[in-house]
């Protein structure tokens, strides 16, 4: 065993991990404690199901525990941690994937109109992100979470998914169009940052309006890979 | 930037999904050399284009989503989760003196997560196929315990599918504890090997000294024993103090006819538990 008595929240992630694979029975929690929050955004961004992100959350956290002595120190614990958690979500993904997906509602929702204030706040707009990232259909979701979010390469993230590189970069792509006013938004000095603009540079109509996935996107999003 | 003559004319701006499908290559050619002529003329749809292809670092949302606490209820369930789980051991944690007691550690805590669950199914399941059924249901991660060192591959899947282990865990939730809540994992198991050597055929039997498990040192003192029944098979319970632990005793399940074959008796299975 590592010596005991000391404070742990002074050690570092891989010092901590270390005395953990030492057999110090509270360093991994210490490890849980610290990037606990990140690791759940990860699960429940790319899952988007609270119930499903807990389960994969708890076995990504298992599996990190008992395969601590595999990490070899090449990268970050935090970046092996969040590769651990995405693994556990789509291994969870591709066993719910015989589970009837419950169509969303072909309506076009409000919640990204950013024409209701050319004024919105940074808060408003992080919001409307994340609800919209919700509404994306499974795969553009994930591959947009990996790419653009978790910072994965398009490759990395097409071996991970067992798609091909240009699917990826297909559903990236797609994903992208459907947050495209709130991209803009983000973008700040771009040509399309103002609301006017954003309204009048689509020929949706007046608002930028986020379309809201339907069955048929669904189904295009399946073929695509 | 309401300069472009082009903004005031809706429609001859490409939409977002014009865009999607033009990286995707969905468009037939006639409607992809128009799309690109227009990128290449329209700054708007450029700067567009340029986002949904995600170009540099345009499409990086990682600084740009809101924190997102994890709730509380997840994090108990993660926490007991761990807790569960044996404490990892290397051979650099185990005194080279004593390699045994670095195979009886984790052994020693796996077993008490297994015989958490034994405990608490008995006290839910009163009576003798209760108990012998929730011993035959431990036996995955004890045969592990004997087969594996410091390896704690197997053993953790008995905690995730026990979760009645440890119930001197101030926040883990457990069946056993519930059921009773003062009793240490140490004396439920107490109570059940006995109440389990009783219920044979109502009286205590003592088994023969040709029971003992060839991997047992001849001479090693008998604590206990008792009549059980596993795999369907009359089998001996037999309680052997663990090598050079005045705590931990090694419990062993010996099919009856084994004693009387003449051969080295192979234990069926085999745990250890902590003397109070």
């Amino acid at each position: 065993m590592p010596p005991q008595g000391v404070d742990l929240s002074l050690l570092d992630d891989r010092a901590l991990l270390a005395r953990h694979v030492e057999g110090d029975g509270d360093a991994f929690g210490e490890i849980f404690r610290r990037h606990r929050d990140r690791l759940w955004a990860v699960a429940l961004r790319t899952l988007g199901d609270p119930e499903d992100a807990a389960d994969a959350l708890q076995d990504a956290m298992i599996s990190a525990y008992r395969a601590a002595g595999s990490f070899r120190g090449d990268s970050a614990v935090t970046t092996w941690l969040h590769r651990v958690v995405v693994n556990a979500c789509l291994d969870r993904m591709r066993r719910r994937g015989s589970r009837p997906t419950v169509p969303l509602p072909e309506v076009e929702t409000e919640y990204a109109r950013p024409t209701v204030t050319d004024d919105i706040t940074n808060t408003d707009l992080r919001l409307s992100l994340e609800s919209a990232l919700a509404t994306l259909p499974d795969e553009q979701r994930v591959a947009l979470v990996l790419v653009d979010v978790e910072g994965y390469s398009v490759d990395e993230t097409a071996r991970a998914l067992g798609v091909a590189p240009g699917t990826v970069k297909s559903r990236c792509a797609r994903a992208r169009a459907k947050l495209l006013p709130l991209l803009r938004h983000l973008r700040e000095g771009n040509p399309a940052e103002s609301p006017g603009n954003a309204a009048s540079t689509g020929n949706q109509g007046a608002a930028a309006r986020v379309k809201v996935a339907t069955p048929q996107d669904r189904r295009e999003g399946g073929t695509a890979g | 930037m309401m300069t472009d003559p082009a903004a005031s004319r809706p429609g001859t701006h490409l939409d977002p999904d014009q865009i999607a499908d033009l990286v995707e290559g969905l468009l037939d050619d006639a409607a992809a050399d128009e799309a690109r002529a227009h990128l290449a003329s329209c700054p708007l749809c450029s700067a567009d284009f340029a986002l949904i292809t995600g170009e540099g670092d345009l499409a990086d949302l990682s600084g740009s989503l809101p924190p997102m606490p994890i709730p509380q209820d997840v994090v108990a369930r993660v926490e007991a989760a761990l807790y569960r789980e044996p404490p990892l051991a290397t051979a650099s944690a185990a005194p080279a003196a004593a390699p045994a007691a670095a195979a009886a550690q984790p052994r020693h805590r796996r077993f008490r997560i297994a015989l958490g669950s034994l405990a608490g199914a008995a006290l839910v399941v009163t009576g003798g196929i209760g108990v012998v059924t929730a011993l035959n249901s431990a036996t995955g991660s004890s045969k592990e315990s004997s087969s594996t060192a410091a390896g704690n591959g197997a053993a953790p899947n008995a905690a995730g599918s026990f979760p009645g282990g440890e119930s001197q865990a101030g926040g883990a939730e457990t069946h056993a504890s519930e059921a009773s809540p003062p009793m240490s994992i140490t004396q439920q198991a107490e109570a059940l090997l006995g109440q389990h050597m009783m219920t044979a055929n109502g009286t205590a039997q003592t088994a023969r000294p040709d029971c003992r498990p060839s991997t047992v040192p001849a001479g090693t003192k008998l604590i206990t024993s008792g009549q059980t029944v596993y795999q369907g098979k009359p089998a001996w319970l037999l309680l052997y103090p663990g090598p050079g632990s005045a705590t931990l005793v090694d419990v062993y399940v010996v099919d009856v006819n084994a004693c009387t074959s003449g051969n080295p008796v192979q234990s069926l299975t085999q745990f250890v538990i902590t003397r109070s």
